[in-house]
């Protein structure tokens, strides 16, 4: 893909500054610490209620409005079509969501940086094969290369996550490579050289912890990605099966009573919202303070 | 023909023999295909004969050159639910899967280019901010979920729009809307960064000291010269669209390649799935393939890369 020239990226951030001074960063900055806050209490307080109950089912009180209170248990925001309670099961919803993405931006992440570090070090014919596997990659839209896989393969929560790792890792390998590729020619790396260090000594000890921050900085705009494209495929229903919750399958089952209840639509929709905004706020404050191209990163 | 378009055609024909191998091994590497292509009450008999009438019997690498061979004239078997090619069957939803793509590329990018000239045109730095911030309010809601409240918002509650189907032009409102504004967050940031870098060239002070004014520097003079990058941006985002549009057709009921896709996986239609699959990274790999080239024609500084 040599021929994504683009314009100069200094021009670019700069004007990225004139149109967003630093105030309004913060206010990015602050906006998605409330988000997460309310995702932290979502996850982290309500399966402490007495109430939270993801899986007992009461047919007769299905879709049951927020606030309604049908054979004595009070729906804070509503009932599914067969009776659980919607705010429980956004909650393990939740908790799921952001177990699956965590662990899957880590597997990424250790996969990326390995294959990008070791691409811009050796040069060479490592840099082809994996260049060449990370622009294959990019050639497949990420969704339909998800769906295909997991069609064949099934979707237990281990699968699901080890393949949206798998199929991640081109943003770190690129940006890992690109620095790779400036920092070997740095005296550090010469001396350690001299000194007789081997390569994977030098690629632990010289350039990891260079490029590690700007890895987590990918990884906070990759984490958004891997969340929706989670609840996507599970919207499908190629992502996590029942008996577990999951937002995305929350959505879709509620499409079909869109008329006669948009609660079961909004309250994990609105979960999803929160969970994504506040990551990709976050990740959003750090860009501009960072200075990284994630338009490289992003392609795909 | 010169060099760089030899190597990328060269690259983009690996690419689609990349997917080829890897859907092949793929279907492999999950059992025997013959109990994944017939359907789930499928006797031992049925598999056995269908194991011998696909040369599953044969050595793997003889198989993999016979789905290959297959594969070059567009045989991928026949729909295990419709009496049908796979292929006929991914080829027939085409036009419907491009005609909401387009409409979505055409609309996103209209909208993106107004709401950028309103926002250089806007001295208020507020206004500027708020359009930012909308851009990545809309970017944190998935396709599925926009789609959704679309349909909410339009059909369920106003009963403006219809919300399934394809049909006439007011079907398409709403799955184009819903993908038109996917990417306009990206949009707007790297429109801005294309104008504000024009903005500050030689022959924009010169305009204004002629005494020309602000809208007539804009349009005459900044977007023509800015017009370059953003196509680009744009042609490679189509690419990308079709990614969106997979999801967005199932939302809406639209009966393109996506849906057919999704509804093969739940059916276990393997030939099907492994068709529209080829087809969709045909595409996407063609669009790739003509906005490189369309960029080396407009700016031929480019091929020295």
């Amino acid at each position: 893909m040599s021929t994504k020239a683009t314009f100069d990226p200094e021009a670019q951030s700069e004007k990225d500054r004139q149109l967003k001074p630093s105030r309004r960063w913060s206010f990015s900055l602050k906006f998605a610490a409330l988000l997460i806050i309310g995702v932290a209490i979502l996850v982290g307080v309500v399966p402490f209620m007495p109430s939270y109950d993801p899986y007992t089912q009461n047919l007769g009180a299905g879709t049951a409005l927020p606030f309604e209170t049908i054979d004595g248990h009070f729906y804070l925001l509503g009932s599914d079509v067969l009776g659980r309670d919607l705010l429980s099961r956004t909650a393990l919803a939740g908790r799921i969501s952001i177990i699956i993405g965590l662990s899957a931006v880590s597997i990424s992440l250790i996969i990326g940086v390995t294959l990008g570090l070791a691409a811009g070090y050796f040069r060479g014919w490592t840099e082809s094969v994996v260049m060449g596997i990370a622009d294959l990659q990019l050639s497949i839209p990420r969704v339909l290369l998800l769906i295909a896989v997991t069609a064949v393969l099934g979707s237990s929560i281990v699968t699901l996550t080890v393949l949206l790792g798998f199929t991640s890792w081109v943003s770190y390998g690129r940006v890992a490579r690109a620095m790779a590729l400036s920092l070997r020619e740095r005296e550090f790396v010469l001396s350690a050289i001299t000194q007789g260090a081997r390569s994977v000594w030098i690629m632990r000890k010289h350039l990891l912890p260079n490029v590690l921050s700007q890895m987590i900085i990918v990884g906070s705009f990759e984490l958004g990605q891997i969340i929706v494209l989670e609840a996507s495929l599970s919207y499908l229903g190629l992502g996590i099966q029942p008996p577990l919750p999951s937002l995305g399958r929350m959505v879709s089952d509620g499409q079909n009573y869109i008329e006669l209840n948009a609660w079961l639509i909004l309250v994990p929709g609105i979960a999803i919202f929160m969970l994504v905004a506040g990551v990709q706020f976050l990740s959003q404050s750090f860009t501009t303070e960072g200075d990284i191209d994630l338009d490289i990163a992003k392609r795909g | 023909m010169p060099r760089f378009l030899r190597r990328r055609i060269l690259q983009s024909l690996l690419t689609i023999f990349g997917v080829l191998t890897a859907t092949f091994f793929l279907v492999r590497l999950s059992g025997d295909p013959a109990s994944l292509l017939l359907s789930m009450d499928a006797t031992n008999e049925d598999i056995a004969r269908l194991r011998t009438e696909l040369g599953l019997d044969q050595n793997l690498a003889i198989q993999y050159i016979k789905f290959l061979q297959n594969a070059a004239v567009g045989d991928f078997g026949r729909s295990l639910h419709q009496d049908q090619s796979a292929l006929e069957l991914v080829l027939e939803r085409m036009p419907a899967t491009l005609e909401l793509a387009l409409t979505a590329f055409a609309l996103g990018l209209a909208l993106a280019f107004m709401t950028c000239l309103l926002m250089q045109l806007s001295s208020n730095r507020w206004v500027k901010g708020l359009i930012m911030w909308l851009a990545f309010i809309r970017q944190a809601i998935p396709v599925f979920l926009f789609g959704l409240l679309m349909i909410l918002v339009f059909s369920v509650t106003m009963r403006w729009l219809p919300s399934l189907g394809r049909g006439g032009i007011t079907h398409l409102i709403l799955p184009a809307l819903t993908l038109a504004t996917y990417e306009i967050a990206l949009y707007l940031r790297l429109f801005n960064a294309a104008l504000g870098q024009e903005q500050r060239q030689d022959y924009v002070r010169t305009a204004y000291a002629k005494g020309q004014s602000r809208i007539r520097v804009l349009l005459g003079h900044i977007v023509p010269n800015a017009l370059l990058p953003i196509v680009t941006i744009a042609g490679i985002n189509l690419g990308a669209l079709l990614g969106g549009a997979i999801v967005t057709e199932t939302v809406f009921s639209w009966p393109g390649v996506g849906r057919l896709i999704i509804q093969a996986v739940n059916q276990r239609d393997y030939p099907v799935v492994i068709a529209g699959v080829f087809v969709i990274s045909c595409t996407f790999v063609l669009v790739n393939l003509i906005v490189d080239l369309l960029y080396t024609f407009l700016d031929p500084r480019v091929r020295l890369a």
